[in-house]
């Protein structure tokens, strides 16, 4: 193997400069190339015993051992020595790590060639005999040649997976370093770069993926456990964007899309944002009583919800004086950027609090600050 | 007493000061809470509306097609579901009581109550010297001209009168017509 590398010239020239620099008086050992003294019968290195005739043709001998026919040997062995008395291991190893690295002897092999064309050329020229035994030859060799085209491309396919978790590594990394210079400090995030570009870049980051899915066939019985676990990691991440609280088929959506492989079930979803509370994952789900079902972090209860409600309603009542304008769903869904249908419920269940009263006309339904609570 | 326009609580036409009324007080809210609140609040405007039109006797069909129940400012109607809630609700307090038990269509509004009236009246009687007079001349009569009780509904008074007589200090004769009933003091 190491004979069509080229690397074997770099240490037969070692040997060789090296036995030239040998002095009659010394003589190289054949098999480890210490320079020994004349008279000695055994290498006093390697302690291997000197041939009868070896002194003065030692330079005949390597040369022999680097032919072809003694390199066939060594290639069963498959160990090789290789000392530098004089020199040179750093080129030899450039070259080495170079040849490695370029996989040389994978070149000669798929030099051969493994497309169809060079199959049928090798047929027509290889088929001597016609008949029976001629047609499965043939047959078995386009077999061949069609394995060998497919475990090429799902080479491929495996590479193409091998990229696209060092993409998700490295869009984690970017985000990781984001986060970092933003909690460094305000001022060295906002010049290198601008708030809401920044705010963008994050977000494509986040949607880029999962780096490595929990799958059925990872976890078995504990799938839905898993899965809530790496739900939680998520939502760690998106819910900030959606103001703390996110429809049940949003999440769903979200979720699949950063996967973007092993989708799961709605059924999977369910079950495990079941789980949240349970596994004491700091994430809660919710239907309203119009069965919209949300995910909502535990922080995000209530009375967050209702304060902030209230808040947008006393400041629509400041604007337009007593009483004010009021506010419909639409007002809502439109400063905490959620859904309407979202925004509605938001507002249910400020009512429910009696921090907001409801005017229901024709002109559709409009929400007051409760001032008949406090008059 | 004259008949003044009704001049409505803040709740109502929520605040004289702006165009702005408080259109919410108009729907029934659907929070428990913010009902009972709401409900009372209603209630006081029902009796000072009642009080400043001295309307003893309503109709619940007649009261919804007022300036009370249809707020023309804001464009807002009580609903006719909530009306009956809320005299549901002032019967039950004792401001108020069925005439028509059944269909709960025609309600006595007591924006004073049957005993306060009967004291009025007695007191009253007692005062000028009265020992028995008509109905007639209870609520029509110039002797109280000015009076508050002057212009009582005559439904109303008789059974005002009925409290006089349950408390032991009259007794009710009965005449060919109302107005003919008259009433003997203790």
């Amino acid at each position: 193997m190491w004979c069509e590398t080229g690397i074997f010239f770099n240490p037969c020239s070692a040997i060789a400069s090296n036995i030239e620099r040998a002095s009659v008086s010394e003589k190289a050992c054949p098999a480890c190339t210490f320079i020994n003294h004349i008279d000695v019968v055994f290498c006093e290195a390697c302690e291997s015993r000197f041939p009868e005739n070896a002194t003065p043709n030692i330079l005949q001998q390597i040369n022999t051992t680097t032919s072809q026919t003694s390199l066939a040997a060594l290639n069963e062995d498959l160990t090789v020595k290789i000392s530098f008395r004089a020199g040179g291991i750093i080129e030899f190893v450039k070259v080495l790590k170079g040849a490695l690295a370029a996989k040389e002897w994978e070149k000669t092999s798929s030099a051969q060639g493994t497309s169809l064309e060079d199959a049928t050329k090798a047929l027509s020229v290889g088929v001597t005999g016609g008949g029976i035994s001629g047609i499965i030859k043939k047959v078995d060799h386009t077999n061949q040649v069609l394995d060998q085209t497919l475990s090429s491309s799902f080479q491929d396919l495996d590479a193409l997976m091998s990229k696209a978790s060092e993409m998700v590594k490295l869009a984690e990394s970017i985000n990781s370093r984001l986060a970092t210079a933003s909690s460094t400090g305000g001022a060295a995030s906002s010049s290198s770069l601008d708030a809401p570009e920044l705010v963008a870049f994050r977000s494509f980051l986040v949607d880029l993926g999962i780096p490595s899915p929990v799958t059925k066939e990872m976890t078995g019985d504990a799938y839905t456990q898993e899965l809530a676990k790496e739900l939680s990691d998520f939502l760690h991440r998106v819910l900030p964007r959606y103001s703390g609280i996110l429809p049940l088929t949003d999440l769903y959506c979200l979720f699949n899309r950063a996967r973007g492989v092993a989708l799961i079930s709605p059924q999977d979803l369910q079950k495990s944002v079941g789980l949240f509370e349970t596994l004491g994952l700091p994430f809660r789900v919710r239907k309203f009583d119009s069965g919209l079902t949300v995910v909502h972090s535990s922080a995000f209860g209530d009375d967050a919800i209702a304060t902030r409600v209230v808040a947008i309603v006393q400041e629509q009542a400041g604007m337009g004086g007593w009483g004010g304008g009021g506010i419909t769903a639409l007002d809502v869904a439109a400063r905490e950027g959620v859904s309407i249908v979202l925004a509605k419920e938001l507002l249910l269940i400020t009512e429910k609090y009696g921090l907001v009263c409801r005017d229901d006309s024709v002109e559709g339904l409009r929400f007051y600050d409760n001032v008949m609570l406090k008059c | 007493m004259s008949v003044q326009p009704h001049k409505f609580p803040p709740i109502h036409s929520f605040t004289p000061f702006f165009s702005y009324s408080f259109c919410p007080s108009d729907s029934r809210q659907p929070t428990q809470e913010t009902w009972i609140r709401q409900r009372t609040l209603w209630i006081e405007i029902i009796l000072s509306y009642c009080q400043s039109q001295r309307l003893f006797l309503v109709d619940l069909n007649e009261l919804a097609k007022s300036p009370l129940f249809d707020n023309k400012t804001i464009n807002r109607r009580v609903q006719r579901e909530m009306i009956d809630e809320l005299f549901a609700e002032i019967v039950a307090i004792g401001n108020g009581e069925w005439e028509d038990k059944k269909q709960k269509k025609r309600c006595f509004v007591w924006w004073k109550k049957p005993e306060e009236w009967a004291a009025l009246i007695y007191a009253w009687a007692s005062e000028n010297g009265q020992k028995i007079c008509t109905v007639y001349e209870i609520v029509e009569g110039d002797g109280t001209e000015g009076l508050e009780f002057h212009g009582l509904n005559m439904d109303a008074v008789k059974r005002v009168l009925e409290v006089l007589v349950k408390q032991g200090k009259g007794q009710i004769f009965y005449g060919s017509s109302d107005a003919d009933m008259g009433i003997k003091f203790a």
